[in-house]
């Protein structure tokens, strides 16, 4: 049944997005979004304020163009020069001067200087026309950049300029060319000229907010006319590698599912979980508040895959990778000796030090290079400091959609406790990402500190539902019947509340 | 407009000297050549040069003039350089910025 629904579903989106050509764009993660990239011989709108990406991503348009698909672009620009414009984008690993020479890329620049000017009556932006023509004739160009529009807003007039975007656009339609245009965002003059409504095919919108001091860009498309595309705004970044857009949403209906398990590293609890541990390709939350041995956990999990001859990419948030081998050495975990084999690959960054899609990508970048069965995020509550917790939210469930296409088993470590979902139910939000949730609690009796761990579900498969003492040693983690513990009376008295 | 007619002429050439540029023969161009040789003519009599180009036939000249708007006059001669956009309706603008020097 859901096969039939999953592979409808394909057929709808296969027609859907057949029904408009469409021309790739080569940037990561956009043509996902849009089924195939941006409408074909037609114009597209990119909107956006002051350095939110319009000219990189119009420009990474264009390269991609000559690079991947053969075809030439023209790129005219009314705000830098040519020469400010390709030095800037000289670091992007490719080299803009020859395409030119190649006559793969045409680059102009339309310097408009109003205030040596004087207007008399009626007049119209031909000029304009003419050169662009030239430009794409020039080099027989399949694509074409116009940015930005609007400094013509601040030259011209505005009701002239009205009827002549309009006659540009429906011009550009008929050239055979796939034109994108930028504009500064605003009240001011698009809206009020109605250009997005009435004449570009495709309007997208970029943004850059600030939120908690970190700034993250994204992306939303506002308008595709004919087109089925993803409604959402999306974050992207923008690096040397040049612009993607966060995440590549996978299908999720595609990946396969693993029967395979995994063991926790830990003899005892993976009899809680029948014996066997978790699913291979699973997510895997423990949770607990401060001190009550999350990392340990987390290490032992590592040191199991490692000793399997499994590759572990272990995320650092807290502390640096030095100081968590050290630390493990006192529960008698060597982890130093999978470093040196490759088994272990560490990723140590702290939360403040970028937005935490750069985080995610960085990540995602590791793990496309190192190819590693098994993920650890030490603590990744520490993240969610980073922006609002929404955004944290739909970033880890497609953090984890990406891993679950890859078959990849993951382990987050979290300071949540029952106490703190009441409070922040954000919190819970995590939790019910995952597929399985351990916590780790705190019991505190008389004169003594005692860890207790419990699963709090598990899917598709019978886990027991006994809370057992959880013991951290230099000999290691053991989970006991908590009648091994010394007072135990005391802290079952504690655990049922009549104390 | 006596002081001019002392001036307009330097060895021989125009001292006043126009590039108008169009866009084919439509009303506004045609408006523009007949505004600007009426102006000229009643200013300048006939002591001035003028070039007039359709860009639809020189799209280089366009970009070498970094031409957006059009028609547009250009004042090649005297310097500095003028521009005044547009079918060249408004008189009142060659008598104050055209024809100063």
């Amino acid at each position: 049944m859901e096969l039939e629904i999953a592979t409808k579903l394909n057929k709808k989106s296969e027609y859907l997005s057949s029904t408009i050509e469409k021309t790739k764009t080569g940037i990561s993660g956009f043509d996902e979004i849009t089924f195939g990239g941006l409408p074909k011989n037609r114009p597209t709108l990119i909107v956006g304020g002051i350095g939110t990406g319009k000219t990189f991503m119009s420009m990474h348009f264009l390269l991609n163009g000559v690079k991947q698909f053969e075809e030439n672009g023209v790129f005219m620009t009314f705000e830098e020069k040519t020469t400010e414009l390709v030095s800037n984008f000289s670091n992007f690993n490719v080299d803009i001067d020859k395409l030119v020479k190649d006559k793969k890329l045409y680059f102009e620049h339309l310097h408009i200087a109003q205030y040596e000017m004087h207007e008399s009556g009626k007049y119209n932006i031909d000029g304009l026309f003419v050169r662009i023509e030239n430009a794409m004739n020039a080099i027989n160009a399949k694509r074409i950049v116009l940015d930005s529009l609007d400094t013509l807003f601040t030259n011209f007039d505005i009701k002239m300029l009205r009827n002549e975007f309009k006659k540009l656009f429906f011009w550009l339609k008929e050239k055979n060319i796939t034109a994108v245009i930028t504009a500064e965002q605003g009240d001011i003059y698009l809206t009020r000229l109605g250009l997005e409504e009435n004449v570009a095919d495709c309007v997208i919108e970029l943004t850059n907010r600030v939120i908690n001091q970190i700034s993250t860009r994204r992306l939303r498309i506002m308008k595709y006319r004919g087109s089925f595309h993803a409604n959402n705004e999306y974050p992207f970044i923008i690096d040397n590698e040049g612009m993607s857009v966060f995440p590549i949403a996978p299908n999720l209906m595609e990946y396969n599912i693993s029967d395979q398990r995994v063991s926790s590293g830990i003899k005892n609890l993976d009899a809680m979980f029948d014996n066997k541990g978790f699913f291979v390709g699973s997510s895997i939350l423990i949770s607990g508040s401060a001190g009550t041995g999350k990392t340990s956990f987390a290490a032992f999990f590592t040191k199991r895959n490692c000793e399997n001859n499994k590759k572990c990419l272990f995320c650092a948030f807290e502390e640096s990778s030095k100081q968590i081998v050290r630390n493990m050495k006192s529960i008698g975990i060597n982890l130093d000796q999978y470093v040196t084999s490759g088994n272990l690959i560490f990723y140590y960054a702290r939360p403040t030090l970028q937005n935490l899609e750069l985080h995610f990508m960085r990540i995602k970048a590791l793990i496309e290079i190192e190819k590693p069965d098994v993920i650890v995020m030490d603590p990744v509550t520490n993240l969610m400091t980073e922006g609002p917790n929404s955004d944290v939210r739909s970033m880890l469930t497609r953090f984890i959609d990406f891993l679950k296409t890859k078959q990849i088993s993951v382990l987050f470590t979290a300071a949540i406790t029952l106490k703190s979902v009441a409070i922040n139910p954000s919190d819970e939000g995590i939790s019910s990402m995952v597929d399985t949730w351990v916590m780790v609690e705190d019991v505190v009796t008389y004169n003594k500190r005692n860890r207790i761990i419990y699963i709090l579900k598990s899917r598709g498969m019978s886990h027991s539902k006994d809370v057992k003492a959880f013991v951290i040693s230099n000999e290691g983690i053991n989970i006991y019947e908590l009648d091994k513990v010394e007072n135990h009376t005391m802290l079952e008295n504690k655990l049922n509340g009549s104390v | 407009m006596g002081f001019l007619k002392n001036k307009n002429k330097m060895n021989g050439k125009s001292l006043f000297r126009f590039s108008l540029f169009i866009s084919g023969d439509g009303l506004i161009s045609k408006k523009a050549i007949f505004n600007c040789k009426k102006s000229l003519d009643f200013f300048l009599q006939s002591n001035y040069e003028i070039n007039i180009i359709d860009v639809f036939e020189n799209p280089k000249l366009a970009i070498e003039e970094n031409i957006i708007a059009l028609p547009i006059l250009i004042r090649k001669n005297p310097l500095p350089e003028l521009r005044i956009i547009g079918d060249m309706s408004n008189l009142e603008l060659f008598k104050t910025e055209l024809l100063l020097i």
